[in-house]
């Protein structure tokens, strides 16, 4: 049988004990709860991270693709430019093989009377290469057929560098018409462009 | 009531008091241990984020390289076969600026 101090003691103990657990036990809850605040701001943090990174590596991919996207179509123009080039590069070398032929002639009285016909009537002077001066020349004092069209001409002393054909020019010199091949050629740069690549690479044109 | 019992009582309230504090010692212990773990999770979270950037990042990247190669050989191959399509319209495009510089046309 137990006296009542032993009684008393042992209830002052087990109440210790019974506060002890309520100490430890709420530590443990209050541990568990940051832990798993800890964890949930960790992950949270963590999406984030991978999100942000996400959509600043998707830019950078886009950039990568549309920087290769603008070089090959770069690449394809820098051919087609190139094959257009030497389309005009091969036609200024046969017209230059051209202008040493017997047939250039009639080119030559066809470009002169163009020349003369745009720069109007009157006292119109013709300049041309040296070559081509002397063509007309021989042409003019014959007379004869289409080189009736140049009589109201006179051949300028002046020659010009060209590879043909003659520049009309009024007495006044207000008006000059250039119909040389090198200015025709320069013209037909332009506007040939389009059709020129139309031939070579079908209906789009560079 | 004796010295005895009195005794008793006295040092049964003192176990108590030790009771107490040794429990109070061990809920700060398991806090502090839970606030160490707390840093240690953090870490390990941020640890994996890094390493799954990197993964991400060699992921999109390389594919976003392969793409820009593929792109770029297809332009490649289409200028070759851009080169060997026109030698059949080489001529007539050659002969129309002939005869357009000639006033043939």
């Amino acid at each position: 049988m137990q006296s009542g101090v032993e009684k008393l003691t042992g209830a002052i103990v087990g109440s210790a004990r019974e506060e002890a657990e309520r100490i430890v036990e709420g530590a443990r809850g209050e541990a568990q709860s940051a832990l798993e605040a800890a964890r949930k701001e960790a992950e949270k943090e963590y999406r984030a991270t991978l999100e942000r990174e996400r959509a600043g590596l998707e830019l950078e991919r886009l950039r990568i693709v549309s920087d290769a996207t603008l070089r090959s179509q770069s690449l394809i123009l820098s051919a087609k430019e190139k094959l257009i080039a030497s389309v005009f590069e091969e036609a200024l070398a046969r017209i230059r093989e051209f202008t040493s032929t017997p047939a250039y002639e009639d080119a030559l009285l066809r470009l002169t009377s163009e020349a003369l016909s745009m720069a109007g009537s009157g006292d119109v002077e013709l300049l041309a290469n040296e070559v081509d001066a002397n063509r007309l020349s021989r042409l003019m004092s014959r007379g004869t057929g289409k080189a009736r069209l140049l009589a109201p001409a006179r051949l300028s002393t002046a020659k010009i560098n060209v590879i043909g054909g003659v520049i009309a020019r009024s007495s006044t010199g207000r008006v000059e018409v250039d119909n040389t091949l090198d200015g025709r050629f320069s013209v037909a740069r332009n506007t040939l462009r389009t059709e020129v690549s139309r031939i070579l690479f079908g209906g789009g044109s560079v | 009531m004796s010295s005895e019992e009195l005794r008793a009582i006295r040092e049964a309230e003192l176990q108590a008091q030790r009771i107490i504090v040794e429990a109070a010692k061990e809920g700060d212990a398991v806090r502090e241990s839970a606030k160490r773990r707390a840093i240690e999770i953090a870490e390990e979270w941020r640890s994996r984020a890094a390493r799954d950037v990197e993964e991400l990042r060699s992921k999109i990247l390389d594919e976003a390289r392969r793409e820009a190669d593929r792109i770029l050989a297809d332009a490649e191959g289409q200028s070759r076969r851009l080169g060997e399509g026109a030698t059949a319209g080489m001529g007539q495009a050659i002969d129309r600026v002939v005869k357009g510089v000639l006033g043939l046309s």
